[in-house]
């Protein structure tokens, strides 16, 4: 089965860069990091990190970048936000190693209840509601895709408040936890910025702040991985769409709903081979081979939903695959093509989190990589290891506090061993059932990952 | 009309020292599946923040007595082992089940936390794309009735059936947002409230420069977008709907005792009362009950308001002014 699924980029890896803003530094022995990450507005800061043998990666806005002169002694370049190709070729231009930094991501946290208006809290009233996850992770797989061969994709955001005490005190330690272990968990690498409350707090030897940057440190070592073998991310459902934002918000549920996907655009279509995808969503018109491709794709056994496009909207011509006869419901037509079926829906998706409970349905409990109950705050990203015989899954708990997870994974294997931040890894209790395998992680606090192997 | 648009955002302004001397305190925990916020205006923000992380405990206390997802909780057990006779149960468990029997009695069976047989039933209906045949729902049907539940104060209770399941889903979260409040109030918290998940709050006093909490009930144009919530609680509830893989409409989880299936309905009914229990429980039952029937059932509960909102957000009907007393400071 690992062979039989979408793989999306070169081998998982992922590093969190911390970013320091005051001038005053704690010794790199106190921090027990060698890397900084300083904005280059603060030139005293980058002097002191400088010389007290810190490798520095300055900071830059993507504005700033065309008046931008490299700083010597610095290691690198971090651009934050876009940055048109002659520029980075002008910055490239100096031998410094420059990585661009997507700032479009959001520090991950579970929304408030409240909304706000001048000033006003208000409390909204509504039918029992499933937590909003703030995640990362639709961008995350949104970039893999753009360039699988790249190096991880490199995020930062800033600290944004969740509940009122939070304006006054900064990030608390989970929220810097979470941050960590969402960046880790999906393979991307962090710029993670520090409160400067905490950075205050660290540079004066306070306990408290000293406590939570040894767990801080923990995670980040946790999530640099350092494991055994090799990973690479995998999914089953392919997007076709010409523009992943404009779709943003339909991805963005579908990684809240635990569905692995990869982007692919219209044209790329007819080209690809679609291996390991079980569920197709096109979203954007396509050429006749990429009609065809569908049909095939459809033909071999995979599902694909064609849904808005102008090819299924009233009266337009006949597709390849309505040689078969139509079977209607309510919102939909489905056609029945070789081992496979492609559905039409007239209409473009409307509700982001219904479409993607639809197409959980529309997968079938059989074809999904990834199952979990009581785990509605948690998110799950599978790897396949790349001599096939093994997966990873990490998994996140945005709630941060510890709960019984019941997990689902297509396929069966004979060994799940559990790792979790600072406790030492263990072997899982598992049934195989239905073609797949399913066990409890014990108290899924915040981060932890999953190796399953399947033994000769 | 239709509804806001319900995105809550972040905070980015506030003052959280006012000018009457009160910090506000805000901090938030997830349990039963969602999200508890509670919001506290106090002159000392530690005493406010104590409390808050002690009311904030129970909250998470009582999803470890009242969850039937957890199969070691006090529900789950008790499922296990209270069919053959009385068994002893956690106060807080009583003191639910005790209301629900009231409830399920007072509105003739319409509210039932009995009717988890049911629920799966129709969830794996949902999964499979075939709904359940009539011999299995009337199969099902004779597993579920409030009245198979035996209560003995102070603290036993008896599950008089061999296949009687109980999900107190329809009420649990209300329950611990009382108990939350009750922690506040015995704290010496006067301004406080407590959102679980949007759909039960409550609220004690106000904030500074209100008369009390600024409640939006999600409905533009009809003048009844936003109440004033101080010493009472809220509550709404709406059939959710998920689609079959067939494309077809899903079932709703929120599934009817009497006819065994889910309530087709699409109205949105709020509940004000003063117990964020009973909200809970009946912003349900009303969903279940004709609506001339449902008003019956609210005569017997004092001070209780309510409104029936059509899936555009038109008022269908009302009972007593939802709309909170206009207070005086």
């Amino acid at each position: 089965m690992l062979a039989m699924l979408a793989m999306l980029a070169m081998d998982a890896s992922a590093e969190t860069l911390i970013r320091w803003d005051l001038e005053r530094i704690p010794p790199t022995a106190a921090l027990g990091i060698t890397t900084l990450v300083v904005p280059a507005a603060q030139p005293a800061t980058i002097r002191a990190a400088l010389e007290q043998g810190y490798r520095v990666y300055v900071e830059i806005e993507a504005a700033s970048a065309v008046t931008f002169k490299p700083i010597a002694g610095a290691a690198g370049v971090i651009v934050k936000g876009t940055l048109p190709a002659a520029q980075l070729d002008r910055l490239a231009q100096y031998g410094t190693p420059v990585r661009i930094a997507d700032d479009r991501g959001k520090w991950p946290h579970i929304r408030t209840n409240w909304v706000t208006r001048n000033k006003d809290v208000l409390q909204v009233t509504n039918r029992s509601s499933q937590p909003w996850l703030e995640n990362n992770e639709a961008l995350v797989r949104i970039a893999m895709a753009r360039a699988p061969a790249a190096p991880p994709v490199l995020l930062t955001y800033t600290w944004q408040p969740v509940t009122v005490s939070d304006l006054d005190r900064g990030p608390r330690l989970e929220n810097y936890l979470v941050a960590i272990a969402e960046a880790g968990s999906f393979g991307a690498d962090l710029v993670l910025p520090l409160h400067q409350r905490f950075e205050e707090a660290l540079v004066n030897g306070d306990p408290d702040a000293r406590a939570d940057w040894a767990e801080i440190t923990r995670f980040v070592a946790f999530y640099a991985w350092n494991v055994p073998f090799q990973h690479q991310a995998v999914a089953n459902v392919g997007v076709v769409t010409a523009d992943p934002m404009r779709a943003f918000e339909l991805m963005n549920l579908l990684a809240r709903h635990n569905l692995p996907f990869v982007s692919i655009a219209p044209s790329a279509l007819a080209a690809h081979e679609l291996t390991g995808i079980d569920l197709l969503i096109v979203l954007d018109d396509l050429d006749d081979r990429g009609l065809q491709r569908v049909d095939a794709f459809a033909n071999a056994g995979g599902t694909a939903l064609v849904a808005g496009t102008a090819a299924v909207k009233p009266g337009a011509a006949a597709l390849p695959w309505h040689r078969s006869a139509p079977v209607k419901s309510e919102r939909r037509v489905s056609y029945t093509v070789g081992k496979g079926r492609v559905v039409e829906s007239p209409t473009a998706p409307s509700d982001p989190n219904t479409f993607a409970l639809d197409m959980r349905q529309l997968l079938g409990s059989g074809r999904r990589i990834v199952d979990i109950w009581n785990g509605i705050t948690v998110l799950v990203a599978p790897y396949a290891r790349r001599s096939g015989d093994g997966m990873l899954l990490t998994a996140l708990n945005y709630a941060a506090q510890p709960l019984p997870i019941q997990v689902r994974v297509r396929g069966t294997f004979s060994r799940v061993q559990y790792e979790a931040p600072g406790q030492p890894a263990a072997l899982l209790p598992f049934e195989h059932r239905d073609d797949g395998t399913e066990f409890v992680l014990p108290a899924l606090r915040i981060g932890a990952r999953i190796f399953l192997t399947r033994l000769p | 009309m239709r509804f806001v648009e319900r995105v809550a955002v972040v905070l980015l302004a506030c003052t959280c020292l006012h000018a009457d001397g009160l910090v506000l305190i805000h901090a938030q925990r997830y349990a039963m599946g969602t999200m508890f916020d509670i919001v506290a205006y106090h002159a000392s923000g530690q005493k406010a923040e104590r409390a808050i992380e002690v009311a904030l405990a129970e909250i998470v206390r009582l999803d470890h007595v009242l969850s039937h997802f957890d199969p070691e909780s006090d529900l789950a057990k008790l499922v296990r082992t209270g069919r053959t006779g009385f068994v002893g149960v956690d106060p807080a468990l009583y003191d639910v089940l005790s209301q629900s029997m009231e409830i399920s009695r007072r509105s003739g069976g319409g509210f039932d936390v009995t009717v988890g047989p049911l629920v799966r039933l129709w969830q794996n209906a949902q999964a499979t794309g075939h709904p359940p045949s009539p011999e299995a729902i009337a199969k099902t049907k004779r597993c579920v009735g409030y009245e198979k539940v035996q209560l003995m104060p102070p603290d036993r209770v008896h599950l008089n059936s061999d296949c009687v399941s109980i999900d107190l889903g329809g009420i649990g979260k209300g329950y611990a947002v009382e108990r939350a409040m009750q922690i506040l109030q015995g704290a010496g918290i006067e301004h406080a409230v407590v959102n679980a998940g949007q759909s039960s709050i409550a609220a004690i006093g106000h904030p500074p420069d209100r008369a009390g909490w600024m409640v939006d009930l999600g409905v533009d144009g009809t003048g009844l977008g936003e109440i004033e919530l101080r010493d009472s609680s809220i509550s709404t509830s709406r059939q959710g709907r998920v689609p079959m893989a067939s494309g077809d409409r899903g079932y709703g989880d929120i599934i009817d005792p009497a006819r065994g299936r889910p309530v087709e309905s699409t109205v949105t009914v709020i509940v004000r009362i003063l117990s964020a229990t009973q909200a809970d429980a009946l912003s349900t039952t009303l969903l279940l009950l004709p609506i001339e029937e449902g008003k019956r059932v609210l005569e017997g509960f004092p001070g209780a308001a309510a409104v029936w909102l059509s899936a555009t957000g038109d008022v269908i009907s009302m009972h007593r002014d939802i709309r909170a007393p206009r207070w005086k400071r």
